[in-house]
């Protein structure tokens, strides 16, 4: 699923301009699963606005509604009646749910309340990590199920690479709680983020591919990878034929 | 079926539950459930004992005896176990007598005749308000014992905060002069000081002992100085000293100067495992592992020294609890018997002399001293058991029979707790509820005759005539109730001018002030009103919820109203006690708490429970002694079981037990056992069986059993039943070390007590044999201790002395775990020639085969010495681990594991039989390894508790839970990642929101109604009932005062 | 009119469990330990069904502070809800450090029912620290009245409690 994590209010405040009807929109799907944008973030994030507004001494008034899906504009409609009433929207979906809104209603102004961080899976409540990013053409048969272009630092085709260590790779990771990095003190008292490790994709999908008995999969030399159907070429766009009705020329 | 279950054989339901502490009152909230009439009678002015003097228990470290309780809401802490135990709540099948001393017992089973002794509380219960008037008058200042001496109480007093039954009690003893204060000032003339014993009679079909244990006084022991050098304490001391409702608060002082202590020591076995008291207490070890670690948890760089001989740490969790206080918290043990102390007079230091590894002489300072007291028989236990005809042991507590562990030797009389043998909480609790279940197996005939089916959240007895009104589709119509609590309320608050403030809010129709709002006058008040005024919505503004809301709401039942169309507002103890110098600011604080109550009714609505009639049967998963044991309890109270078991023959590993360290045929046991199941009736034994799915819930299972038929297929046999009982047991682990397998004379002790017992002439030709304890098995991760195998060392070593005296036995160990009684095995082993060699974890026996002769090599650290064996055999003590597919088992159940793989209970102490799961007990081995006695008692505590279900008829599940909004589940998972009862479930066969595929589901006869989900779920879908948001966010939550109230809900009903 | 803290009276929403925390209030009162009448308890069936909305709501309904009082860590009646509500806690105090009323105004306290004295002792570090930190900026608006309170207490909604604003950024 599309994971994504709030924006500091501080930030949405900055872009909400002279706006005094401000709609939060949360968003029913992904980001509600990944506790960052559904009817509670949405409710919240109103109450938030209203909050800061009557502090601030500006004249917002927040509400907040939430549909099941805002990428797909049939849902939009649904809430018609209390976008027409807002001045903004703020919403709390992903980058595909602030477009679509854009789109659909050009007269409206509608900034997002999350940054979309990635396409990701909970390893329990609270932590989620990336898995995929979406290059168009997936080489997990290969891999045992463990996708080096998401999970190798380096996006290493033939792996593992010399910075393999222990099952860990020399890149670290930025160790960061509510997307904010951690700073601790490092080498001469400097504040720096704290890092944490990360395991290597390589040693993973070897280890799983020989516990399978299938190390033949990757003991030949893996040719370039195709990344015409990544993001080659601007925008990628599907289209199915045994979907769409063509116009009779 | 409930019909032919009937008849009368004329015995009296009524049981007689001596002792009110945490065993008594176990039982007798049991024995309640299932419908019979139990007198609980306590010495003491209220329930508790011991454990509600202490202030954590190891190894969770809760307080929590509300965990306790079985069923949702209300479970007092302190000292109370269970909502029948609730002063206004008291379960209609108990009747209580504190104060209340046995003086005459005479009869046998089916009818005794008891005289009881009730000494004078010299202040009426129904009357007092706990307003605490005569103890302030009260001139008399005495060592409060609550406290352990560390502080002082008048002689009117209250034993405890949230004592039971809850009013004060006025001691006339030799510190009392009489001078009639408290009569004088007590503001409901609950007080007669004249009032003298009574004596009552009342007939019994049977009685349970749970006296529990007095602490051993080292006080004559001038060795320790107790009583003379302040910072020496006892343990329970200390735990009133750490505990949060002690005199500190939980801060841990010195009594000589309030000083911090930095240094700690704590002395095991004072008053065990000496000449005079040759058995072990069993649960000083934790207590001072416990005390240890909450003492680093207080108190900043405090060093702890615990002096112990063996430390026991032998249940579940414990090993890892010991491990966490030496690893995590650092707390230090020494392997020794400190046998006296000195005081430095200047400093108050204690000074200790301790031998070292090398055997020097070492001398330590220490700030605080604790002595880990022993247990001993309660005071008036000879006497009582001489008037009841029961047997004694040497050490003057309870004979019983192996085999019957919980009946004492008067038939009808049974025992349960410390009285039995030293025990800790959860053992005590097993015991209790065994006891009652064998008094409901041999009561059969009356079970359920006195329902009480926890329709509403109280259990008082309700006026069953009265229809509960409809109120949905009426206006709101609020009346408020304001209690002056005699002075106690009225003497503080403007109550005129709360309810002017009150009188115009959205919904009320009715204010008005009531003297004493709890007292019958009161109460038919209250329900007068409702009628006339035809309310529909009730607030009392009184006292603490925590006593007095079943009451109140019970009044508002019997006058037509659902009970949940109620709120109550605490102007005492939250308003008038605490800000009596403050009235007018006290006064504006109550007229808020009302408002707020008013908001909150608008927006209630009525909440009835959902009635489940039980399937009247039961599964039993494994054939064992625990699961036979469980089945026979069940079937001989009148209800149909099926005994499932794996294998293909009852019995277990009682199959392979050939004899006792007692000296008993355990196959005695095993064939009667078998021949009582196989010939009766309600039992249905399936072997070579297993379960392969179960649905449904508490009440009302279905399970889908394969088994085979006579011709040889594999049927698939569906079952219904309305409880389950896992009893599947555990085994030796497998030996992966010290050359099993390699050497033919390397053998488990299971396989050596084999040979034992059928080949014993073999031993003739043994010169030497080692035993190894603690030798972690193949299949366990940790190593964690069975608890049995020391006891069945000494067993076997006793066993081969006795046939071959002149063959040397050497056991290797760790800590010798012989506790209770069996402590006089290990004595005895030793005085039998038996060579006890200590070894340590960082440095175990090495075991080498040099030209097929066997090699031991093992270092004693306590006297840094190396020794080498050469034995002839060589005996391993195996960890007992859980049956194979416990795993597969607890998946199919829905139940979790515990570190070990045992299965894992309700509460480690509270709830030991069972699951969170409800009408899911457990028993045996399956919990974890035990003895045999142990696995009886068990057993029957499991059949105990799955009876009071299979009892009622119909009974309640629901009420305030959690509901999930199918229409607004996304089926997200979080309420599934977060309950802390692990109860909600993804239905993928029902549509969440927009009709995709699943949504969660909450069972609503497991639900603990805590909320937590609801604060996380995302998509705002599930609502607890009487908690919506609706109902919490009413906007009155914030600024004070009616201006709040502009725009507020509208005073009609949803 | 913009009061100080002389004549302030900070007015407080405490969220309790049933359990060990609203029981910790009942033993203040039966010690009769005095704390300031400032702090109206609502109890819950455990500290983790403390929504993170419910304390944005009671300071969106004017309250000038708002605590929580759970069970002891690892005494929860549900296992971990206290956990939970200190999670939130933790959470909305962040929240309010960004819309400007500041952190400082919400906090959680750990009592088990035997603490009467610590029960007092946090109304009173509460009303205390509400009193240092002045009335929430959105009391300042609306007028209220509370029934005890004497003199006026109105505010013009220019003024907007910067005061309290710095103080707590």
């Amino acid at each position: 699923m599309i994971v994504a994590e709030q924006k500091p209010l501080e930030e949405i405040k900055g872009v909400l301009g002279d706006a005094e009807n401000v709609l939060v929109a949360g968003c029913g799907t992904c980001v509600t699963v990944c506790l960052a944008g559904g009817e509670k973030e949405a409710q919240l994030m109103a109450s938030a606005l209203r909050i800061a507004s009557r502090v601030d001494g500006t004249p917002i008034e927040a509400t907040d509604v939430t549909v099941q899906r805002q990428c797909e504009w049939e849902y939009l409609e649904m809430i018609e009646a209390e976008v027409e009433k807002a001045d903004l929207i703020v919403s709390l979906a992903c980058g595909i749910g602030v477009q679509t809104f854009a789109r659909h209603f050009p007269d409206k102004w509608v900034v997002p309340g999350l940054n979309t961080t990635f396409l990701g899976q909970p390893e329990e409540q609270g932590i989620w990590t990336e898995q995929c990013q979406a290059c168009g053409n997936c080489m997990l048969a290969m891999t045992g199920g463990i996708c080096p272009v998401a999970r190798c630092s380096k996006q290493v085709q033939n792996g593992p690479c010399g910075g393999s260590e222990h099952g860990l790779c020399e890149v670290k990771r930025i160790r960061r709680v509510d997307g904010v990095p951690v700073m601790v003190k490092g080498r001469g008292g400097r504040m720096m983020p704290a890092t944490e490790d990360v395991e290597c994709a390589w040693h993973l999908i070897h280890d799983r591919l020989k516990e399978h008995n299938r190390l033949d999969l990757i003991t030949g030399v893996q040719e370039p990878k195709d990344w015409t159907t990544s993001r080659d070429g601007g925008p990628r766009r599907i289209v199915r034929e045994d979907l769409i009705l063509m116009d009779e020329e | 079926m409930a019909q032919d279950r009937k008849s009368t054989n004329g015995k009296h339901d009524s049981v007689l539950v001596i002792g009110g502490g945490v065993a008594g009152m176990r039982a007798a909230a049991d024995l309640a459930e299932s419908g019979l009439k139990v007198y609980l009678v306590e010495s003491a002015p209220g329930l508790g004992g011991r454990v509600s003097q202490l202030g954590f228990m190891f190894p969770t470290h809760d307080c929590v005896l509300c965990r306790g309780s079985s069923d949702h809401g209300y479970g007092c802490t302190r000292p109370s176990i269970s909502p029948a135990f609730q002063d206004h709540n008291l379960h209609p099948n108990i009747e209580l007598m504190t104060l209340t001393e046995v003086v005459g017992f005479e009869g046998q089973l089916g009818n005794f005749t008891v005289t009881l002794q009730r000494n004078p509380r010299h202040v009426d219960p129904a009357r007092c308000i706990n307003c605490r008037l005569c103890a302030v008058v009260c001139p008399v200042s005495m060592p409060s014992e609550f406290q352990m001496g560390m502080s002082n109480r008048k002689a009117a007093y209250k034993t405890s905060p949230r004592a039971i039954p809850d009013a004060y009690v006025i001691e006339k003893g030799p510190w009392c002069e009489g001078c009639s204060k408290c009569a004088s000032i007590c503001p409901t003339q609950a007080i007669d000081l004249e009032s003298e014993p009574e004596t009552v009679t009342i007939t019994v079909g049977a009685a349970i002992l749970a006296l529990g244990y007095k602490l051993f006084d080292p006080t004559p022991l001038e060795e320790f100085g107790h009583g003379r050098y302040p910072n020496v304490l006892t343990s329970m001391q200390f735990e009133r000293l750490a505990s949060r409702s002690g005199p500190t608060e939980g801060i841990v002082a010195r009594l000589s100067d309030g000083k911090m202590p930095e240094r700690i020591a704590w002395l095991q076995c004072i008053g065990s495992r000496d000449q005079e008291h040759p058995y072990c207490s069993s649960v000083c070890c934790m207590i001072a592992t416990k005390q240890a670690m909450l003492a680093k948890q207080r108190l900043e760089n405090v060093d702890c020294k615990v002096f112990v001989m063996d430390e026991r740490a032998f249940n579940k969790e414990y090993t890892k609890y010991y491990n966490k206080a030496m690893d995590t918290h650092g707390v230090d043990y020494t392997r020794c018997r400190i046998s006296a102390l000195r005081e430095d007079p200047k400093t108050k230091e204690l000074i200790l002399r301790y031998p070292d590894k090398e055997g020097n002489t070492v001398t330590e300072r220490f700030e605080m001293v604790v002595l880990a007291v022993g247990m001993q028989p309660p005071d008036r236990s000879a006497g009582l058991a001489k008037m009841m005809g029961i047997e004694l042991n040497e050490h003057g507590f309870c004979e019983t029979d192996k085999f019957q562990p919980l009946q004492t030797s008067q038939p009808g009389v049974y025992v349960a707790g410390a009285f039995q043998s030293p025990k800790e909480i959860a053992e005590t609790v097993l015991d209790a509820a065994g006891a009652a279940g064998e008094v409901m197996r041999v009561f059969h005939d009356s079970l359920g005759e006195r329902p009480a089916p926890r329709q509403y959240p109280f259990l008082q007895h309700y006026d069953t005539d009265v229809a509960e009104r409809d109120v949905s589709g009426e206006p709101v119509r609020t009346g408020v109730f304001v209690c002056g609590c005699g002075p106690m309320v009225s003497q503080t608050l403007d109550l005129d001018h709360v309810i002017d403030k009150t009188k115009d809010l959205p919904g009320v129709v009715f204010t008005d002030k009531i003297d004493l709002a709890c007292f019958d006058e009161g109460l038919d008040f209250i329900g007068d009103i409702i009628r006339l005024k035809k309310l529909n919505r009730i607030v009392v503004a009184a006292c603490s919820p925590r006593t007095h809301e079943a009451l109140f709401q019970k009044t508002v039942r019997n006058a037509g109203l659902n009970p949940y169309l109620f709120e109550m507002v605490n102007l005492r103890e939250h308003c008038a006690w605490v800000h009596d110098m403050e009235p007018e600011k006290s006064t504006a604080k109550a007229a808020e708490l009302v408002r707020m109550a008013v908001h909150r009714v608008l927006r209630l609505e009525a909440i009835n429970r959902i009635a489940i009639q039980p399937h009247r049967s039961a599964l039993v998963i494994g054939g064992g002694v625990a699961g036979m044991t469980a089945a026979l309890t069940i079937a001989d109270s009148g209800y149909d079981v099926t005994l499932l078991e794996k294998s293909e023959v009852l019995g277990g590993n009682l199959r392979h037990i050939y004899y006792l360290v007692e000296g008993l045929n355990p196959q005695r046991l095993l064939r009667d056992l078998i021949n009582r199941v196989r010939g009766h009736h309600r039992i249905d034994v399936l072997t070579n069986s297993e379960i392969n799915g179960v649905s449904g819930s508490i009440g009302r299972f279905l399970s889908i059993i394969e088994s085979p038929t006579p011709e040889g297929q594999t049927e698939t046999i569906e079952v219904e039943h309305g409880v389950i009982v896992v009893a599947t047991g555990g085994r030796e682990g497998t030996p992966a070390a010290y050359r099993h397998g390699e050497h033919e004379s390397v053998v488990t002790q299971l396989e050596m007590e084999d040979w034992l017992a059928h080949q014993p002439e073999k031993l003739r030709n043994l010169k030497n044999v080692v035993m190894i304890q603690c030798v972690q098995p193949a299949e366990a991760s940790h190593f964690y201790c069975s608890r049995t195998c020391c006891t069945n060392t000494m067993k076997n070593a006793i066993r081969i002395k006795m046939m071959n005296p002149d063959c040397q036995v050497t056991v290797l160990y760790k800590d010798i775990i012989t506790y209770g009684f069996r402590e006089q095995y290990y004595t005895e082993a030793r005085r039998n020639g038996v060579v006890f060699v200590r070894y340590s974890d960082e440095d175990p026996p090495v075991v080498d085969i040099v030209e097929g002769q066997l090699m031991v090599e093992v270092n004693d650290p306590s006297l840094d010495r190396r020794y080498l064996l050469t034995p002839d055999l060589l005996a391993l003590s195996m960890s007992i681990i859980p049956a194979d597919d416990t795993s597969k088992l607890a998946k199919i159940l829905k139940l979790p594991e515990s570190t070990e793989g045992f299965f894992l209970e309700a509460d480690l102490k509270m709830r030991p039989m069972d699951f969170v799961n409800e009408g899911l007990f457990l028993c045996g081995m399956a919990h974890y390894p035990r003895f045999l006695e142990e696995a009886i008692s068990s057993a029957q505590a499991a059949a105990g508790r799955a009876l009071t279900v299979l009892n009622m008829d119909p009974f309640y599940v629901g009420g305030v839970i959690a509901d999930v909004d199918a229409d607004k589940c996304v089926g997200c998972l979080t309420c599934v990642r977060t309950c802390p009862f692990k109860i909600p479930r993804l239905l993928y066969d029902r549509a969440g929101v927009g009709a995709i595929g699943g949504h969660a589901w909450i069972d609503p006869a497991l639900c603990q109604g805590c909320g937590t989900c609801t604060g996380e779920c995302p998509a705002s879908a599930i609502q607890l009932a009487h908690y919506r948001d609706d109902q919490i966010m009413t906007g009155a939550l914030g600024v004070w005062g009616e201006e709040a109230d502009s725009g507020g809900a509208d005073a009609t009903n949803r | 009119m913009q009061r100080t803290g002389e004549c302030f009276e900070p007015q407080l929403t405490a969220f309790t469990c049933s359990y060990c925390a609203y029981m910790s209030g009942d033993t203040a009162g039966a010690m009769r330990i005095q704390y300031p009448a400032t702090t109206k308890v609502i109890k819950l069936p455990c500290t983790g069904k403390t929504d993170a909305r419910y304390i944005m709501s009671a300071f969106e309904d004017g309250a000038d502070g708002v605590y929580i009082i759970a069970c002891p860590i690892g005494n929860c009646h549900h296992v971990r809800g206290n956990e939970r509500a200190r999670a939130r806690v933790v959470h909305t105090k962040k929240l309010l450090d960004q819309v400007g009323l500041g952190g400082e105004r919400l906090d959680i306290f750990f009592l088990s029912a035997g603490m009467g004295e610590s029960f007092a002792q946090a109304a009173k570090e509460m009303n205390d620290r509400i009193m240092r930190l002045g009335p929430s900026p959105l009391r300042m608006g609306g007028k209220e009245v509370g029934a005890g309170e004497a003199g006026e207490q109105k505010n013009g909604g220019d003024e907007t409690g910067e005061q309290s604003v710095e103080a707590t950024q």
